[in-house]
Formats: structure tokens, sequence, C-alpha cells
């Protein structure tokens, strides 16, 4: 992604020479996140909601929960559909309009993440076989872009199903219950600046980064998607090491949304 | 790239032996003819301690307003207690005349326009906004980032809501007609002057001048430009107490662009105490809990890295004047006079 | 707008409304400045049930050019809904309701801009409305005028605003969500605080002239104690206590601290 602005030479010989010296222009080790702040349940007319900040990125996931059919080729699942609005407000390169390529690449993603880890138990978001479900909208909305929407986002997606509560009274047909999780996927991203590889980039680094891989785990390590983007490449030995560190810094970024 | 590029360059990114001379001689030279006519009859300096005025007129309802330069060191006198005032607070009755960021009603009276400090000086009343774009005036010194080129000039972001056109005869290059690639490329940064503002507001800049170069190595921030004064400081002050502490070599554009050069940990260290001053730049006092800040980081890095004679002769002598430049902008605003 | 019958008493014996306020009563308001990082300026309000943000960019170049002023600055708000900021998901995407509310703040705000100090160029306000409960264009402009405060672009004053209307008959200030949906007369108004002039004004319902009269009166009223709380907002950025600072200043804070104490 990064900024449609021009970069200063200046600032990216700057980041590439502290690379080379193993540090980052905020002073972060390659593996660290950025201060990571995260509020449940700040919206009352949603479902569920959670307000991220991941460094200077700020995000608000709202959920919001309907009746609908199913698709017709899962007629007992709950369908999730995942937004997100690059909204103008959060950078000068965010233009109003239909969801860019970005926006539906973050979306796409964070959606990902959840629906292959299982992390909503969508069997048990049935209320009549093939005719009625619940629909779970999970909607993304960037308010201020300081570069890795792609883990502000996940983060703010899985604190917000974790305060969702399914409105089963307000439409007449039981009480509420808390939405089914049963996995926490975690996305952590990278970048690779030069021979460095560095997680959570800042928007300097996502703005100068040639290559950049996405790896979302869950909590038994395993890997639930994978998105590599940019126009440069990895080696075979780079991709390992950071499916490793993806699992470690995983783990970390757990405890926080779980506690 | 360019000739100059291509000429042997020392860690500071300065080009070794005749051009640091030449330089030298140049900024002479500049501060001799600093009293002279330069740009089409204005006068800079000779008239220190004085107040300079600049009338313009108001086009929508054609009033007279008189704008001041504020001097730096009244912005970067934070040491007393300050009134802050917001758009619409009235300011004054009858007695004062309305200057920079305020108003004039057809009730007569005057009020703020901008969030900022109210200030009385002479006998204008003024408000010192605490934000708001840079807006380019004719006499600053600017870092400057090339975002375009033309067959002729190059487009200059100066982070402001214009951009600045810098064309090929306001450099040092004989530059051929579509050369002008090979001089200066997308994403230099360059120390560049402005030159004039027209009314229109369309910009002119200029980078043939004493200093005025590309930027080649170290880092550049940004911050408000509004908070330039407080990081250079009264007199120059509090820069200067940065650059003894981190011994970086630093220029501090008018629009809030900031370069510095040395080495990495102390580049860090500056950018760091530069973010903490614009953070505090409001708090009672900050000069020397800067001192100390910067006196007690400098020991953590001292102590473990091993202390770099950093200073070739030419470094020291350049950022030496580097600081004076700096001087005489906080003593003479900085700023060219101009007759409307 | 309603006016149908409903099981809600809007407004019971004592003359209290749902929420127990008297008639005359606004709901708790709190106003932030400077909340969001790359905007140039910002401001997030709190009103009632209502969550609002509001951030400006600009003075800055206007695109597409053939939209340029050569004489001043053009004034362009875009207020939007997010599609949980309501009971029933909206859609994301403007309708046509958010881009009559956006022209009406544009028309709004552009009256106290100093606009022909900036030519050619545009000041982009953004209005994100987080969740919802009436009166959303009210704090929408409330909380853009701290924002454009707070971004420096010269105004002559800030933009207060408030809506008042009539529930079962009464007169009443600054509605919520069920006093709007089943009241009988919307006025939101937006002033000038210093002049009392009107820079907003939409009315529906039925009113008589005497009532309007009335609702006038409450609404600048209103908007005079807002202007206070906006005001507030600005100056507490800059109060000499420092109200927020980075992670990487933090530990310097405390030390700055302490020793103010000992000054």
């Amino acid at each position: 992604m990064g900024d449609d602005e021009i970069i200063s030479e200046i600032k990216k010989d700057y980041i590439y020479k502290l690379a080379e010296r193993n540090t980052r222009i905020d002073g972060r080790a390659f593996s660290e996140y950025r201060p990571i702040r995260i509020e449940r349940g700040i919206v009352s007319t949603a479902e569920g909601s959670a307000r991220v900040k991941l460094g200077g990125t700020d995000v608000i996931v709202g959920i919001k929960m309907e009746i609908g059919a199913p698709f017709p080729d899962t007629p007992e699942r709950g369908v999730l559909t995942t937004n997100a609005e690059l909204i103008p407000m959060a950078s000068p390169s965010f233009e109003a309009g239909p969801p860019s390529v970005d926006a539906i690449e973050v979306a796409r993603v964070v959606d990902r993440g959840i629906r292959e880890s299982q992390a909503i138990n969508l069997d048990k978001l049935v209320i009549t076989k093939g005719e009625k479900v619940w629909v779970t909208f999970i909607d993304i909305h960037v308010l201020d872009y300081d570069g890795n929407l792609f883990d502000a986002s996940t983060l703010g997606a899985l604190s917000a199903i974790l305060s969702t509560k399914v409105p089963a009274s307000k439409f007449g047909i039981g009480e509420d219950f808390p939405l089914p999780v049963q996995h926490i996927p975690v996305s952590c991203t990278f970048v690779k600046l030069g021979n460095a590889v560095m997680l959570d980039p800042n928007l300097d680094e996502e703005t100068i980064a040639k290559t950049r891989l996405t790896v979302t785990t869950n909590e038994m390590g395993e890997i639930c998607a994978m998105q590599k983007g940019l126009t440069g490449s990895f080696t075979i030995d780079e991709v390992k090491a950071i499916i490793q560190s993806a699992k470690t810094a995983g783990e970390e970024v757990r405890k926080k949304i779980l506690g | 790239m360019n000739e100059i590029d291509e000429k042997k360059t020392d860690k500071g990114g300065n080009s070794s032996g005749e051009r640091q001379d030449e330089r030298r001689e140049e900024r002479r030279e500049y501060r001799r003819d600093e009293r002279k006519d330069r740009y089409g009859g204005h006068m800079r300096g000779g008239y220190k301690g004085e107040r300079r005025e600049r009338v313009e007129k108001r086009e929508s309802e054609g009033r007279d307003e008189i704008r001041i330069d504020i001097k730096d060191e009244e912005i970067a006198d934070t040491e007393t207690v300050r009134e802050i005032v917001v758009p619409g607070d009235l300011l004054d009755g009858e007695e004062l005349r309305a200057g920079v960021g305020t108003y004039k009603d057809d009730d007569g009276k005057i009020y703020a326009s901008q969030l900022g400090i109210k200030n009385t000086r002479a006998n204008y009343v003024n408000v010192i906004p605490l934000a708001g774009r840079y807006m380019p005036r004719a006499g600053d010194s600017v870092i400057g980032k090339v975002v375009d080129i033309g067959p002729s000039n190059w487009l200059i972001d100066i982070n402001a809501p214009y951009p600045a056109p810098l064309h090929v005869s306001e450099t040092p290059w004989k530059v051929e007609f579509g050369d002008t690639g090979r001089y200066l490329g997308l994403g230099d940064m360059v120390l560049i002057r402005v030159v004039n503002v027209d009314e229109t507001k369309h910009v002119q800049v200029s980078m043939s001048g004493p200093g005025l170069r590309k930027l080649v190595g170290g880092h550049i921030i940004e911050i408000s430009h509004s908070k330039v004064p407080r990081v250079i400081g009264k007199g120059g002050s509090m820069i200067s107490l940065i650059k003894k502490y981190t011994k970086c070599r630093m220029f501090v554009g008018q629009n809030g662009r900031i370069w510095i050069d040395g080495e990495p940990e102390e580049i860090y260290l500056a950018s760091r105490a530069i973010e903490k001053i614009e953070n505090e730049a409001h708090v009672i006092g900050l000069t020397d809990a800067m001192d100390k800040y910067l006196s007690e980081e400098v020991k953590k890095i001292r102590g473990k890295v091993v202390t770099e004679e950093v200073e070739e002769k030419e470094s020291e002598e350049d950022s030496e004047n580097l600081v004076e430049e700096h001087e005489e902008e906080s003593d003479e605003s900085g700023r060219e006079e101009r007759e409307e | 707008m309603g006016g149908t019958p409903t099981d809600i008493k809007l407004i019971d014996e004592n003359g209290l409304r749902v929420d127990g306020r008297r008639p005359d009563e606004m709901r708790p308001i709190k106003i932030e400045a400077g909340v969001l990082k790359r905007a140039d300026g910002s401001a997030y309000i709190e009103w009632g049930g209502n969550k609002v943000l509001a951030a400006v960019y600009g003075p800055r170049e206007a695109h597409p050019r053939h939209l340029q002023n050569p004489a001043k600055a053009i004034v362009q708000c875009k207020y939007n809904m997010a599609s949980f900021s309501v009971g029933e998901r909206k859609k994301p995407g403007p309708d046509r309701r958010s881009i009559e509310i956006s022209k009406v703040i544009s028309e709004a705000l552009e009256s106290v801009i100093f606009v022909e100090q900036f030519p050619r160029t545009s000041i982009d306000i953004f209005i994100e409305v987080i969740q919802a409960n009436a009166g959303t264009r009210c704090a929408g402009i409330t909380a853009a005028s701290v924002a454009l405060a707070d971004a420096g672009i010269p105004m002559r004053d800030l933009i207060p605003a408030v809506a008042s209307g009539k529930v079962a008959g009464t007169l009443v200030l600054d509605m919520n969500k069920e006093e709007d949906n089943y009241g009988n007369a919307d006025l939101p108004i937006g002033i000038i605080p210093r002049t009392r002039e009107i820079v907003l004004m939409q009315m529906d319902g039925n009113l008589t002239i005497d009532e309007f009269n009335k609702l006038l009166d409450m609404n600048i009223s209103a908007c005079m104690k807002i202007y206070e709380l906006q005001k507030e907002a600005l100056k507490k950025k800059y109060s000499p206590v420092p109200v927020e600072t980075p992670t990487a200043v933090l530990e310097e804070k405390k030390k700055v601290g302490e020793e103010k104490d000992n000054q």
C-alpha cells in the first residue's frame, strides 16, 4: 500500500542505512510491534465493536448482525462478510468513493484469516436450515493511517467479535447470546527493506518497501491465511523465518486481545 | 547524476576541497551584501531591533490590514503566562490595530481569526497561530522536495498549500533544455529560498545563493511550522543546545522541515529532542528541561558508543556558519522586507 | 418524521422526557480537539448517544484542477455515516441524505472561513458518524468548527449548532432518536455566536410562527452554551499540562513533571 506521496531520497537512504545496523527509524527492533491499544464495545449501535490503535494507525471495527438467506452451497452455515472503508480523513492519499483496490485487499485478507481459521462457529448461526441464518457484517473503518492496516484491522475485527452479542431478542427469536468464537487468529505483517525483514511497518517503511508478507496464525500455531504483496520477492528461507516470527509475535498479540 | 555529486564527498556530505572554499567565500560575500539591495529594491538587515511593516490590501472588503513580522524571539519566549484565544474572541475595542491572525469586523473591533496566543506589540494586537499550514513568504529559507520534473524546471513541494516551481535559471548549474533530470530527481531534498509570492499566491523559489543546495545524507523530519521558532529558540539557543549535545549538523527550514546529519544514534536523539520540543512547546522552563534531557540521553549513548572525533575542520566550520545563519534569522525574523 | 401515536410516552405527567430531561435541557456533550495524527486538524464529539469524528485537510491544492477558484479556497465537506452507526446496518457509501447534509454544512462553514486568503486551494472537511442518535448534523458541524480551528484555518468565529422541535405538542430542545422519530417538527440551527447570525437552518414538520420563534430562541441560547464547550476543547489542548504525549516521550514527561513540581 503505502502513500502515493513521493518519499524523500534522504529518508529512504536513512531507513536503509539504519536497517543495515539492525535498527529502525523509531528505534524498534525488527520483530517488535508498535504500542497497541484496544478498546472494546465502544459503539452501542453495533452488536460488537472495538477500536485499535497500532502506533499511529487507528481503526474502528463494528459488527452488525442481520437475518438473511444462507449461500446456496452452505445451507447450514451462517453468512460472514467483511468490508473495509479507507475513509479520506485517514490519509491525504485516500480518496472518497467506492472501495479502492487497497481497501478490498485489506477486507479480503482480514476475512480470510477469520473465515479459514473458523474463528466464528458459523454452524451455530443457523435459524432455519436452508432459509434463515445470521449474517455477520464485519465493517472496518480506518480513521488514521500510519502503516500496517492488515494487522490493525484483524486485531480490531477479533476484538470486536469477542465483544459481540447476537441480537436474537431484537428479532423476537429468543434471547441474546454471545457470538460463538472458537479460534483466535492473529495476522502479522512483515516488509522487506534491502535484506532486512521487519514486523509491523510504519508508514515510511511501508511506503519504501518493495515486498510484504502477511501471515495469519491461530492459537495452535497453525497457519490460516497468507498474503504476499507488492512487487518484490522473498527467498524461501525468508518466508520460513517470517512464519516462525509470525507464530511468536502472534502469540504475544493474542495475549493482548484476550487480556 | 550531476557534476557536483560526482565529486568526492566526506562523511558530512560536503564536497571536498575547492567547492568548500567557494562556499565560504560566498557566505562572507553574502553577509556583506545583506545590507545592499538584492531583490529589486528590497532591503534586509540594517535595521536591527526595528519593526517591519507590511501593508496588504484585503481584497474582499478593501480594508487596509497591517501585518507585523513577529520576531521569532517573541514566539520562542514562552517563559511567561500566555493567553490562548480562539477564532471569534474579542481582542481589543478601540486603541490597537489589527495584526497577524486577527481581523477587524464591521463594528470596528478586532477579533482573533486563528487559534493562538494573544500578543500586543507597539500598537498592534496579534495572534501568534499555534497551528496552520506553512504559507511561504519572500526571504524564507525552506527545505523542499522535488515532486515533478519538467524540461526547464522542477516542481518543489515546500509543505505549503502551493507548489513552488524551481526554474533552471535559479540554480548554479547550466542545465540544457530537457536535461533537468540529471541534476535533480524525484524525491531529492533541496535547501532553497523563497524569492517572491504574488497576490495570487504563485511562489517563486531559488537555489542560487550561499548555502543553498541539494541536501545529501542525514535525515529529514517534519514538524509543525508554527513550532519552528521554538526549536530555534531565542537567539538560536535551543538549536545550539541540541547541536552541542548531539554533535549533529542541522538546518531548520521555515516550513517545518529539519535536516539532521551525524551518527545514527545522535540523529535519533536529535529527532526525539525536537519531537519533545514540539509537544511541550507551551511548557514553561523548557530550555532547562531540554538541557537536562539531552545531557542524560547523551550519557547513555556515549557510554556504549566509541566517541568518534567526527568533526573534520570543514564540517565544523560548516556547522558554525549554519548556527550563525540561524542567530541572524532569529534576530531579524529571517524575512525580507517588502513594501507593497 | 412521525406523529403517529405510539406506546412511548414522550412527555410524562411531570413534563419530563423519555430520558428524564426537561424540555429545554440538552444532552451531555464532550468535545476533544486534535485527536488524529495525519489530518491537519481534527475533533471528536460525544453528544448524548452520538459519537462523531471530524477532520480537516487544507488548505491544499484543489484537485481536480477545474474545481480550483483563482480568487479563493473552495470548501468541501463530506458527511458520512459508518455502516454500524445505526440500528439497522447502513450500506457503505453516500446516500442522498448524506449528500444534502454535506452541502448544507459546507455552505455554513464557508460563511465564516476567510477563503480569499487561499486562492486556488481546497479546504476539505470530513465528518464521520461512528454512532448515531439524532442530531448528527449539528454534532457534525460543531465538531467540524473545532477541527477547522485546530487546523489553524482563519475563521470569523466557530459555529455551534443544535436542533429543537416539537414532541407530543411540547416544544423541546435537542431531540434524541425516539423523539426525532415520533416528533412533529425538527429544526436544526447553526449560528455565528458573536453576531447571532444564522448560517445553517433546516426545518421539517409542522410549526406555527409563534412556535418557531420560541424554538429559535431556545436554539440560540443553547448554541451559546455549546460555543463555550467548543472554545474550552481548543484551549484545553494547549493548557500547561500536556494532555497527550506520544509514547516515545512518555518517560520524559514524568521527569519534566517532577522538575516543575520542584520549581
